[in-house]
């Protein structure tokens, strides 16, 4: 706009020179038309007097700047080839680093569903250092709410779950009792009614709940009239106060979502609590903890009942997100290295360009072009194919956030709502400007040193001058060790993957169906009776082979509890946590694991004192390496302290409880808990005529009309749905790995090609002085091969570094795997060899002759 | 109609030493507000057509000094007429830029002058 004024400005003043002149001209006695022309001819050449002016003018900073973008864009759409390959490996990395950034924006802000959740914390109670997230008694509880200054709000709270009734057929849900601080630490208003005051809060009170927004969807038909209605829960009345809004239920500390909340004074049962609220605004967490570490030791003088608990203060954000930061912290690593070799493939590619066009850049620093000026236009470069890139790569992490969404839908909170929105689009450009600024220093260095004047001559000859050799084999060197890093990193989550997969469990999942029944904590008791009737009923069906019970079931995680032989001191047999499973008879019949030792239970053996147990073969050989463990004694927790229990059988190691374990831990089966709880039946189906889900269920219905079943699945569809988060994580990180050496080996090829290039005449004449392919070859691998190797070797001491990362995601393979690490390096040097041959065939069709005659 | 390529020739014509437009606009200037075309009436005049500014320079000097800051330029109506011309005046920089390029061409023109008519007696 200012150009466009001061251009009429121009125009006008020198018209006016060129009237006045005439005028004078008529004045001294011309003809009107002569005074004209004599006047134009006496001011000669206007526009190049026009153009000079401009020149005066100079150049504003942003019209520089568009110029040399014009520049670059000229000058790249004459190589167009070049310029599609580095924008398509800058679009590759910012794609996978917008995807990245999309996804972990989405789940980390949209995991909790509260204004500044990064002040909401959980308080954890433990005796136990080992014990880490412990409950805290009632009255301590209470105490450290009625003491502690550091929360704005503080209130108590328990993951409960009761069998409702309401809403269609009875069924199960997970909840929590909360005390009336609860949602005022959160801060959220309520979808629909109200949510749980603290006058709601105390004993004795009307029994109120509020439902989430899922149950009161899927339940409720969103029925807008559903608060002040009552519903049964557990056999007792509750009014419903109100509804959540649709994300609240995640931010439960155990990651899972919680479906009702009820005040927790009107609850008839002591329970132990954890704490949780809200930071005072600008306390830290440092003085949170400091303020808990001094409770801690009043609380040893004045509540002497618990003395020697620790509190643990661990924020809201992190429990409900689980694994997934460290997860995230890995892809950001893994697409941070994709986006760095991007980087130095587009600064290969850049320095390339720069030492073919040594001689212009010499002309233009002769003819008084500054060196930023020079270095603007290699940035500029940069910046127009990193901005095709980002174009590109938004394009990309469009197609695979929509992938990822659907791969992680179940284990990621909040994916759901990723999207690439204005903020990613953002990050794009950032990335962009910060890849075109990172992949231009080097070439600008090089512009710098080799454009002086005494290169001018090299500008017409090929040279054999070093210039990008060096800085060339420097780039290939480091592409191939970040590529390869992230090569062995992704063959290791592969491995991971695989050996799980793999992994033999010891039992055989085929023809399994699982069915899970399970009776509230605080519902109506029910004895063992009906559990004994349903598995009674399902052996009877046609098609079943066989029927057991266990509890709380294979792939749950069971009850972890501390085992050692009676006698035995803590020295000897340091804590050991192993998984504990309830089992009915028939258990290991129908489970297909062979028992190896002493015999299976009894039915008469649950109706014993002291109930005999079954451990693995792991167990037995840790505690007892060299003799049978049949007829020893485990001391197992019972009402009363531990007390000790017979073995009566050793079975084959078998993975029930889910294959992440693997093997590491002993495994003790015991008869079934009188009381049932969470309980699976298994059914081994045979034949045609298996029975089918809904058979299951009604049987189920037959005998217990009230009783939900919580689902049937296939065992193999529930070991499956187990490795979903390893399966998209080897996905995700084998895409940006395979991205990675596809890039690095582009390098490759790129400056193989170019010292082809300009190693011509060289080669022509080696050729016609007799150079066998086995010389030429051993010159090309002077310059990329060597490089690649020393990157691999980089890359395999980077990979021992980085896949120390990982090892939290790791569960049948350790970090370092060393077949592992050689059959990625393998693989590696394959593709590069392969990427090798165009250009050793291109220097071995060098013709001697018609180089020669260039010359 | 004139053919000829050199328009108005003066036979006396001298060209512009490098660096002394500059000079000679603020100078010019010092009379008061001009516009272009009187600034280089004014030098040729004053010169008696010795001195003839090319518009191909004048024009980018003009530009040049106005950037520089030593002159400054405003949309004026003219005294003598009634419409609006650019008229260019000195400012203060312009002033003190002036009195600096005046004395290095009186050192300049002395030096010149002591080589090409040596004082009597220093000729050896």
């Amino acid at each position: 706009m200012r150009r466009r004024k001061r251009e009429d400005e121009l125009e006008r003043e020198l018209r006016d020179h060129l009237e006045l002149e005439a005028e004078e001209r008529r004045e001294a006695g011309a003809s009107a038309e002569d005074a004209r022309l004599a006047a134009l001819r006496a001011f000669g050449n206007v526009a190049l007097t026009k153009e000079s002016v401009r020149a005066a003018w100079g150049w504003t900073l942003l019209e520089q700047c568009a110029a040399d973008a014009r520049d670059a864009l000229r000058a790249l759409s004459k190589q167009r080839k070049f310029a599609a390959a580095a924008a398509l490996t800058l679009a590759l990395g910012i794609g996978a680093s917008t995807t990245i950034f999309s996804v972990a924006r989405g789940v980390l802000l949209h995991a909790v569903d509260a204004p500044r959740p990064e002040e909401l914390f959980y308080v954890f109670c433990s005796d136990l250092p080992t014990h880490p997230r412990g409950f805290c008694s009632p009255q301590e509880a209470r105490w450290v709410r009625r003491e502690s200054k550091s929360f704005s709000a503080l209130a108590l709270t328990i993951p409960v779950s009761a069998l409702v009734n309401g809403g269609g057929d009875p069924f199960n849900a997970d909840g929590a009792l909360v005390s009336g601080e609860y949602f005022e630490a959160v801060g959220v208003q309520p979808e629909l009614g109200r949510f749980i005051a603290r006058e709601d809060d105390v004993a004795g009170g009307e029994p109120v709940v509020v439902l989430s927004h899922h149950l009161w969807t899927l339940r409720f038909g969103s029925d807008p009239g559903v608060a002040g209605r009552p519903i049964e829960m557990n056999g007792k009345r509750f009014r419903v106060l109100g509804v959540a809004g649709p994300r609240f239920g995640s931010l439960s500390y155990r990651g899972v979502r919680t479906d009702y909340w009820v005040p927790a004074a009107t609850s008839d049962d002591p329970t132990p609590f954890v704490l949780f609220g809200r930071l005072r605004h600008g306390v830290t967490v440092a003085a949170a903890n400091w303020e808990l570490g001094a409770l801690e030791k009043r609380a040893t003088r004045e509540l002497p009942e618990t003395s020697g608990t620790s509190y643990e203060v661990a924020p809201a954000t992190e429990l409900a997100l689980g694994q997934t930061p460290k997860q995230l912290r890995a892809l950001a690593f893994a697409v941070g290295v994709l986006l760095l070799i991007a980087c130095i493939n587009v600064s290969g590619l850049l320095s390339t360009r720069v030492t073919g066009r040594r001689g212009e850049i010499s002309l233009r620093l002769i003819l008084g072009a500054s060196r930023i000026r020079l270095g603007c236009l290699v940035f500029f470069e940069a910046l127009m194919l990193s901005l095709m890139g980002a174009a590109g790569g938004a394009a990309i992490a469009f197609a695979s956030l929509k992938a990822t969404v659907a791969l992680g839908s179940s284990n990621l909170p909040g994916i759901d709502r990723v999207r690439l929105d204005g903020w990613a689009l953002l990050f794009a450009l950032a990335v962009a400007v910060m890849a075109a600024f990172l992949g231009s220093v080097v070439p600008a260095a090089i512009a710098w040193r080799n454009g002086s004047a005494s290169n001018l001559n090299w500008a017409r000859r090929g040279s054999t001058h070093s210039g990008l050799g060096q800085a060339g084999a420097v780039f290939v060197a480091l592409q191939f060790a970040a590529g390869l890093i992230l090569l062995t990193g992704s063959a290791i989550l592969l491995n991971n993957f695989i050996r799980l997969v793999r992994m033999p469990l010891g039992f055989d999942p085929d023809r399994l169906l699982v069915m899970e029944v399970s009776i509230p904590y605080g519902s109506p008791p029910r004895d063992s009776g009906f559990r004994d009737e349903i598995l009674r009923r399902l052996r009877l069906l046609r098609g079943v082979q066989g029927a057991a019970i266990a509890e709380p079931g294979i792939t749950e995680a069971g009850l972890h509890i501390d085992i050692r032989p009676p006698g035995r001191s803590e020295k000897e047999f340091p804590r050991r946590y192993a998984p504990m499973t309830g089992i009915s008879p028939g258990f290991f019949q129908t489970m297909h694991i062979p028992v190896l030792e002493g015999r299976d239970f009894t039915v008469s053996d649950a109706r014993l004192p002291v109930p005999p147990i079954i451990i693995d073969e792991g167990a037995a050989r840790l505690f007892w390496p060299n003799r049978s463990a049949v007829g020893m004694d485990l001391m197992m927790p019972a009402k009363a302290g531990l007390r000790p229990s017979r073995i009566v059988g050793v079975v084959r190691t078998a993975p029930i409880y889910g294959v992440h374990y693997g093997r590491m831990r002993p495994q003790i089966y015991t008869t079934l808990d009188p009381e049932p709880g969470l309980m699976q039946f298994l059914v081994r189906t045979v034949g045609e005529h298996a029975p089918t889900a809904a058979k299951l269920r009604q049987v189920v219905r037959e005998v217990e009309p009230r009783q939900p079943v919580d689902s049937v699945a296939t065992l193999q569809q529930r070991i499956s749905d187990q490795v979903i988060p390893d399966r998209f994580y080897v996905y995700l990180s084998l895409s940006f790995s395979i991205i990675a050496m596809v890039v690095a080996c582009a390098g490759l090829h790129g400056l193989l090609h170019y010292v082809v290039a300009s190693r011509k005449h060289e080669i022509g004449i080696r050729i016609a002085v007799g150079a066998t392919a086995g010389n030429l070859v051993a010159l090309l691998s002077g310059f990329g091969l060597r490089a690649a190797l020393a990157g691999m070797a980089m890359g395999l001491a980077g990979s021992y570094a980085a896949t120390r990362l990982l090892g939290s995601l790791l569960y049948a393979i350790k970090p370092d795997d060393a077949p592992t690490f050689a059959a990625a390096a393998l693989i590696f040097t394959a593709v590069a060899l392969l990427t090798c041959i165009a250009p050793l065939r291109a220097m071995l069709r060098v013709d001697p002759a018609a180089c020669l005659r260039c010359e | 109609m004139s053919t000829s390529a050199m328009p108005d020739p003066s036979p006396d014509r001298i060209d512009l030493l490098q660096g002394t437009l500059d000079m000679l606009i603020l100078r010019t200037l010092l009379f008061g507000p001009a516009h272009g075309h009187q600034i280089s009436r004014h030098i040729r005049q004053t010169t008696k057509d010795v001195l003839q500014v090319e518009h191909g320079s004048l024009y980018p000097a003009l530009h040049r000094l106005e950037r520089k800051a030593w002159i400054s330029a405003r949309w004026e109506t003219a005294k003598d007429r009634n419409r609006q011309f650019k008229y260019y005046r000195l400012t203060p920089a312009g002033k003190k830029q002036l009195s600096a390029e005046e004395s290095n061409w009186k050192r300049l023109a002395q030096a010149i002058a002591s080589v090409m008519w040596p004082a009597p007696g220093e000729e050896s």
